[in-house]
């Protein structure tokens, strides 16, 4: 790799040409396409945003470019005309110019600061930079974005969030890349650092450089990028400048139009007081908030992710412990750990499945029974028929497909294991359900039979509590749907108005009033 | 008044625990003072010109299989070479038995073929666990049992001789040490890396080879050579155990895994990677040998010396990982 690391400041605007040009760029993981023929340019001298929903295929599309994935089809033309498939590693990516800042802060914790800041940035066995200039480079990188920047040689374990969050930023910006990807990394940065990167990424761009800028918040992308470019389930909508549009076209350009209620449940007269959160605050300097769930009632929960709503309900049953504030049963019983919450009814259904949801090695009804085997012993020894009564009464509400019970749990289809874990935590007989995104990666079918027996336990009287990332499901479910932003509630929306939009909106902190209405795309 | 007390006693621990967590090695830097003390008012003589070659010569195989121990647990990702001690003992033996039973007992033919042998070793071992993907522990418990096969294949019995230059090495050569001619290299070697961006890389993937990989480490480049740099200091230490015994011994390689993987701990590698270094090691495979010569020293009875000693190393490591913890909390 070459010396010189960074240019000279250029003050006149430099003609903008095609950087890279990504024509078909296609990935899939196992049936799920994540994207599907994305074509645009990134041009120099420009601050391109990339925004989507979650799930929409954004960070894929920052791993295809960073050479942590490769592409399935579909090719990248470069400005001088090269052409690449594939980078097979980000080292690669970064030699044809591009390096990425990724969402999550990944820092090495046995490297100082400033080893941090150029790991990588050599060979394996030969210094890319003396020392002296690793290290001027270094502070004088730090000091463009903070004024209060982190030593040179503090060990990273020493620093917060927003000091490491710094340190991988620099680790890109002393890199001067052709195209700088920033997914989301400004999240933990204070405000007067956020301008300071702001700054840094305009003179960038005077100096003919582009940056791919990723973000949730719908203000900065429109301060600072100069296009932008819509992913919605993994189609590139549309890339147009940022001066031709505003907040609300965007957004109603990544949720599409508002789907069609189909089924609508009916709802039911709420009951009393089941569950109360006093005072929550999920991070330090995060809004408090109070949350009261009554018997038979659906509560939604949105958000982008990391924006809290996964912290908050796994307060609810006892997985997270939130900074301040507490969750008490309507008996005055606090729930600190998922122990005291399954005493008092309250059941969590966990998102990933494959980790934490089914035991692998076990057969169906072993995993069915795992948490309630107590009920089927019989002076000390497991009572089979009576296991298998059980699990057949709910195999039958949730119309689970299946060969024999004694068959091992991943022999059936991912929305089949599914319902066999919902049918586990309904045979303790719960009050209240929370389902962390429980048709992630189901089928359609699946999805209807959850719906249903969503319907049917809050008939029943049990409340649910269900986070989704299918902002559509909770248009039709919820009764009220709470969207999280900046770990506090930023919305909370009554069965009546919702809309998929509204939710996408408060998602990224936005308020329908503030937009006008208007006609879909 | 006991508040009084407390407010000393508190941070002292805490700056202790400070320094030991920013210096890893620190804990059995202290831990070498109070044994080397004990040493010598058990046995005043212990450092005496006259016999400090041939003590040092005792500890030089331990020191440099500790060493051996070390950057494959740096390298994170549960890296571990549990294969170093039958290395070391096979080492020996093919030195004694093939090389020297050949007439090849040269020096300028054994050091650098037996070298070779144990960077051929570790670079297996090293791609087994980056490129192939095997768990670090399996791979190199599959090494340990060819290695261990391999040495009886080649010396069945016990016995040989080395050859007569190896004497300096476990004597002297003049005033000088003979086993500062093995470790002064071997130390030079880890010294050169420590200055070279190759230290950052190895840090970098065994505290988070994400991160590492994200910012352009080959990463799996990084755990072979660390397992190939295992694999030298492992010939080095089958070296030195061959200039010690003067012959050659099938079954003496093996237990040389758990004291080197314990002197690496001791020394303040983290067994999570990325955090330590060889100076830590090096040190604590000196206590090990401190702690075993106290105890020979009071004729503790031979039975007993594998319990005390299994107890001296838990409560040391304990009393590490407390302090240590508590230099993290005050961060």
């Amino acid at each position: 790799m070459s010396g010189k690391v960074r240019g000279e400041e250029v003050t006149s605007p430099i003609e903008s040409r095609a950087l890279y040009t990504l024509e078909g760029i296609s990935r899939s993981y196992g049936s799920t396409q994540a994207l599907s023929e994305c074509s645009f340019d990134i041009r120099s001298s420009e601050i391109h945003a990339l925004v989507g929903e979650n799930g929409s295929g954004k960070s894929t599309l920052v791993k295809l470019l960073s050479g942590v994935l490769s592409p399935d089809g579909g090719r990248i033309v470069m400005a001088d005309g090269t052409v690449r498939t594939k980078w097979k590693n980000p080292k690669k990516s970064a030699k044809d110019g591009i390096f990425t800042v990724f969402q999550e802060t990944l820092v090495a914790e046995g490297l100082s600061v400033v080893d941090n800041i150029w790991m990588g940035f050599d060979g394996e066995f030969r210094r890319g930079l003396p020392v002296a200039e690793e290290r001027r480079l270094a502070a004088n990188t730090l000091a463009e974005l903070s004024d209060n920047p982190p030593a040179l040689d503090a060990p990273t374990t020493s620093l917060d969030l927003g000091g490491r969050q710094l340190v991988v930023i620099a680790r890109a910006l002393v890199r001067d890349p052709q195209l700088l990807i920033l997914d989301e990394s400004t999240s933990a940065l204070d405000i007067s650092d956020r301008e300071k990167l702001f700054d840094v990424l305009r003179s960038r761009r005077a100096r003919g450089r582009a940056t791919l800028f990723i973000s949730h918040r719908m203000d900065e992308i429109l301060t600072l990028s100069d296009r932008i470019t819509v992913l919605r389930g993994g189609l590139v909508v549309v890339t147009q400048a940022t001066s031709e549009t505003t907040a609300s076209a965007i957004l109603s350009l990544m949720t599409g139009r508002d789907m069609e209620v189909a089924g609508n449940r009916k709802r039911q007269t709420l009951g009393a007081t089941v569950l109360e959160g006093t005072a929550l605050t999920l991070r330090e300097n995060a809004a408090a908030f109070d949350f009261v769930l009554r018997a038979g009632e659906v509560v939604g929960v949105a958000g982008l992710e990391g924006h809290g709503q996964d912290d908050f309900i796994q307060s609810l049953c006892g997985l997270y412990r939130p900074v301040s504030g507490s969750v008490k049963s309507v008996a005055g019983a606090p729930i600190r750990t998922l122990r005291q919450a399954s005493q008092l009814g309250i059941v969590y259904v966990p998102r990933d499945r494959k980790s934490e949801g089914i035991f692998e090695p076990l057969s169906i009804l072993e995993n069915f029974s795992m948490p309630t085997r107590s009920k089927y012993l019989s002076g000390g020894f497991l009572r089979s028929r009576r296991q298998r009564k059980a699990f057949e009464q709910y195999t039958q509400d949730l119309r689970v497909k299946y060969g024999s019970l004694d068959d091992p749990i991943v022999s059936l289809s991912g929305g089949n294991q599914q319902k066999v874990i919902i049918a586990r935590w309904l045979a303790s007989d719960p009050s209240v359900v929370v389902l962390n995104d429980p048709t992630r990666g189901v089928d359609q079918a699946t999805k209807q039979d959850i719906y249903l027996l969503i319907d049917r336990l809050c008939s029943e009287g049990v409340s649910v509590v269900i986070l989704s990332t299918e902002i559509e499901e909770l248009v039709v479910l919820a009764d009220r749907t709470i969207v999280f932003h900046e770990f506090a509630p930023f919305a909370e929306l009554p069965h009546e108005t919702v809309s998929t939009r509204k939710i996408v909106n408060a998602m990224f902190g936005h308020h329908s009033s503030e937009l006008p209405e208007e006609a879909g795309i | 008044m006991t508040d009084a007390t407390f407010e000393i006693r508190g941070p002292g621990l805490r700056s202790i625990g400070k320094a030991t967590f920013a210096r890893p090695w620190m804990f059995s830097a202290l831990l070498f003072v109070v044994l080397l003390v004990c040493n010598l008012l058990v046995l005043p003589g212990f450092l005496a010109a006259s016999n400090f070659a041939a003590t040092l010569a005792v500890g030089t195989p331990w020191v440099l299989a500790a060493m051996a121990a070390t950057p494959s647990i740096l390298s994170g990702g549960g890296g571990i070479d549990i294969s170093i001690g039958p290395l070391i003992g096979f080492v020996n033996v093919f030195i004694i038995g093939v090389l020297v039973a050949n007439g090849l007992g040269n020096p300028a033919i054994v050091i650098p073929v037996v070298i070779i042998l144990g960077v051929a070793v570790g670079t297996v071992n090293g791609i087994l666990v980056a490129y192939v993907r095997l768990q670090p522990i399996v791979a190199t418990l599959g090494m340990y049992l060819l290695l261990v096969g391999l040495a009886l294949v080649v010396l069945p019995q016990p016995g040989g001789t080395a050859p007569a230059w190896m004497v300096g090495l476990a004597g002297s050569f003049g005033p000088v040490p003979g086993a500062l001619v093995l470790i002064v290299p071997a130390v030079g070697v880890w010294i050169a890396i420590y200055r070279s961006p190759f230290h950052r890389a190895l840090l970098g993937t065994g505290s988070d080879d994400r991160a590492a990989f994200t910012a352009g480490v080959n990463t799996q480049l990084v755990r072979v050579c660390a397992y190939a740099l295992g694999g030298f200091f492992a010939a080095m230490a089958g070296i030195a155990l061959t200039a010690l015994v003067q012959s050659g011994d099938p079954t003496l390689g093996s237990s040389f895994t758990l004291v080197a993987i314990s002197a690496a701990v001791l020394g303040g590698t983290s067994v999570a990677g990325g955090v330590g270094g060889i100076t830590g090691s090096i040190i604590a495979a000196l206590d090990i040998y401190l702690i075993q010569e106290l105890l020979s020293a009071t004729h503790v009875p031979s039975f007993w010396i594998q319990v005390v000693y299994g107890a001296i190393l838990l409560i040391s490591l304990g009393i590490n990982s407390v302090i240590r913890t508590l230099g993290r909390k005050t961060q």
